[in-house]
């Protein structure tokens, strides 16, 4: 049975538990990120969700699923995400941490924009609420309006879209009247400029008195979410590789149990390898001071 | 596709089929039956009006074939000088009256639109034109829409490759050119006459291109005297001013 945390979804009221993801699903998602290859990231990503959580019993929104897999990168990558920056003046490196715990916890606390209902005429209407894609494509973007078409309503008939796939929906919501595009533009740009932006990190430079703090803030509404994910999430895949080789060639783990672990566990087994070969390093620089050559023939003084 | 979708799709276009709307074409001279625009044709008009500021030579594709589309009546021939007042009575029809008329004004065009059928068109509007000089006669008459999008469609191609090899010049002379050419009918020349197959646009530019300055300026003002109708629908007053009501993307996101 799999390690699990809970995560309360506010908007709905109850709690999921969420799982941890394995080194193999971690490898995929650092060559889509590789690849920059966001279409196909997302589609994973949206499967990844569907694995790590228990009893999914209903529709989940961008929100939530950003929360779920910014919760299972916590316990899978480790929780604090650190961010490299670069003074402009001195061209200094410096660090900066980012709590993902906190950021879920902030994500869980701001309130998705209200669904609301358009009347399209006598006989249809339809309900618009959060975006449950996790990334829409920049050249896309009308396709924005297909995301939020939530529920149709026809002659005192709903018909539910969230079981439908993204190429039949948007055949389904091109088909609408017109003037529903008005609402549902109007309702992502008031969603937008409504929501409150999280504050992720804030810049400040050790190297540079003068230089103001700089804010990075992520918005629900637009993709600034997911490139916070694909931020979180980034690694560098040939060290991912040259861990695993220790692992299986100088730990003798098998290949299929390092596959099945999780990153975090991998740096452990790796940290604790580096320690002890560090260790060896000492003992035999140590030893070979203990046996060396003394002068006249004279043994090392006993302490 | 699934059942399911279909089903869902049927409902939708029956109840589309009740809702038409009648909307004033000038050179009818009377309403004609359209159906309502879809989210479709909304998301095909603002994203080719998005396209390039240059090139507006697919939003006018775009425009021409939702006018096809929705228009319930097939057998009426649909022309340039109608696509303003069909696009406007659309607009109002679907997305209300409230139109921009610049970044942060608004104009309820709902009484000037109600007038549309006042704004007679000019009586020989619709009949072939012969214009002269030096024993070369060229016939003119407003192009349809189908017209003016075979012509159009073969003039995106061009003006989109111009415009990646940065050839704004180029881009603004050959407008002219396409733009001239819809409105030529025949050309009598020299004893023969060329007859104006508006699919083969490409070939016919060269054409529009020799002809005399003096007969160029004569085409410019006939067509000028076509424009000068065809805006009439869309040029309100207000404050005292003639303000136009341009048609992009803004018009139909229905802000």
């Amino acid at each position: 049975m799999d390690f699990t945390v809970p995560l309360a979804i506010s908007e709905k009221n109850y709690t999921l538990r969420v799982s941890e993801f394995n080194n193999a699903t971690y490898r995929t998602i650092l060559k889509y990120l590789q690849n920059d290859d966001k279409p196909h990231l997302t589609k994973f990503l949206d499967n990844l969700v569907d694995q790590v959580i228990e009893n999914k019993n209903d529709t989940l929104t961008r929100k939530d699923k950003a929360c779920i897999l910014l919760t299972s990168r916590s316990i899978s990558i480790g929780p604090e995400l650190e961010l490299t920056f670069t003074c402009p003046t001195t061209q200094k490196p410096y660090k900066g941490t980012v709590d993902i715990p906190y950021i879920v916890e902030k994500l869980c606390q701001t309130h998705e924009y209200p669904s609301k209902t358009v009347k399209i005429n006598d006989k249809v209407e339809v309900l618009l609420k959060m975006h449950e894609s996790l990334w829409i494509p920049p050249a896309d973007t009308l396709d924005a309006v297909t995301d939020v078409v939530s529920t149709i309503k026809i002659d005192n008939k709903i018909y539910t879209l969230d079981k439908i796939d993204l190429t039949d929906r948007r055949k389904l919501i091109e088909s609408l009247d017109g003037s529903v595009f008005g609402h549902v533009s109007k309702y992502i740009t008031d969603a937008w400029q409504a929501h409150e932006k999280i504050q992720i990190i804030t810049d400040r430079n050790p190297h540079d008195p003068e230089q103001e703090p700089k804010e990075y803030n992520i918005n629900l509404y637009d993709n600034t979410l997911f490139d916070f994910i694909c931020l979180s999430l980034a690694g560098n895949l040939r060290e991912s590789y040259q861990m695993i080789y220790t692992l299986t060639n100088h730990m003798q783990f098998s290949p299929g149990y390092v596959d099945n672990i999780t990153p975090v566990e991998t740096t452990i087994y790796f940290n604790i390898k580096t320690q002890e070969i560090e260790r060896q390093k000492q003992e035999q620089q140590t030893s070979q001071q203990n046996n060396s050559p003394t002068l006249g023939g004279l043994g090392a003084p006993s302490l | 596709m699934s059942q399911d979708i279909n089903d869902i799709i049927g409902a939708i276009e029956s109840v589309s089929r009740q809702n038409t709307l009648d909307i004033f074409v000038p050179t009818q001279n009377r309403t004609v039956k359209f159906r309502p625009m879809t989210v479709k044709h909304q998301k095909q008009i603002i994203s080719s009006a998005l396209e390039n500021s240059l090139n507006t030579a697919h939003f006018h594709v775009e425009c021409n074939n939702i006018i096809s589309e929705c228009c319930l009546e097939p057998d009426i021939e649909i022309y340039v000088i109608d696509r303003n007042a069909i696009l406007v009575g659309l607009r109002v029809n679907m997305l209300g009256s409230i139109v921009p008329i610049s970044d942060d004004k608004t104009y309820d065009i709902r009484d000037f639109y109600e007038q549309y059928s006042t704004l007679n068109p000019p009586e020989d509007l619709l009949n072939n034109i012969t214009l002269e000089y030096n024993g070369i006669k060229i016939e003119t008459k407003p192009p349809t829409v189908k017209i003016d999008g075979e012509v159009n469609k073969i003039a995106k191609k061009i003006f989109d490759k111009h415009l990646e090899e940065k050839k704004v010049k180029e881009t603004v002379t050959e407008a002219i050119v396409f733009e001239i050419l819809k409105y030529i009918h025949k050309i009598h020349a020299a004893g023969k006459t060329i007859e104006f197959d508006h699919s083969n646009a490409l070939n016919l530019a060269p054409v529009v291109e020799a002809l005399p300055l003096t007969l160029s300026k004569k085409l410019f003002d006939a067509i000028d005297h076509v424009k000068q109708y065809e805006n009439s629908f869309t040029t309100v007053e207000t404050d005292g001013e003639k303000q136009s009501i341009i048609i992009d993307a803004r018009f139909f996101n229905g802000d």
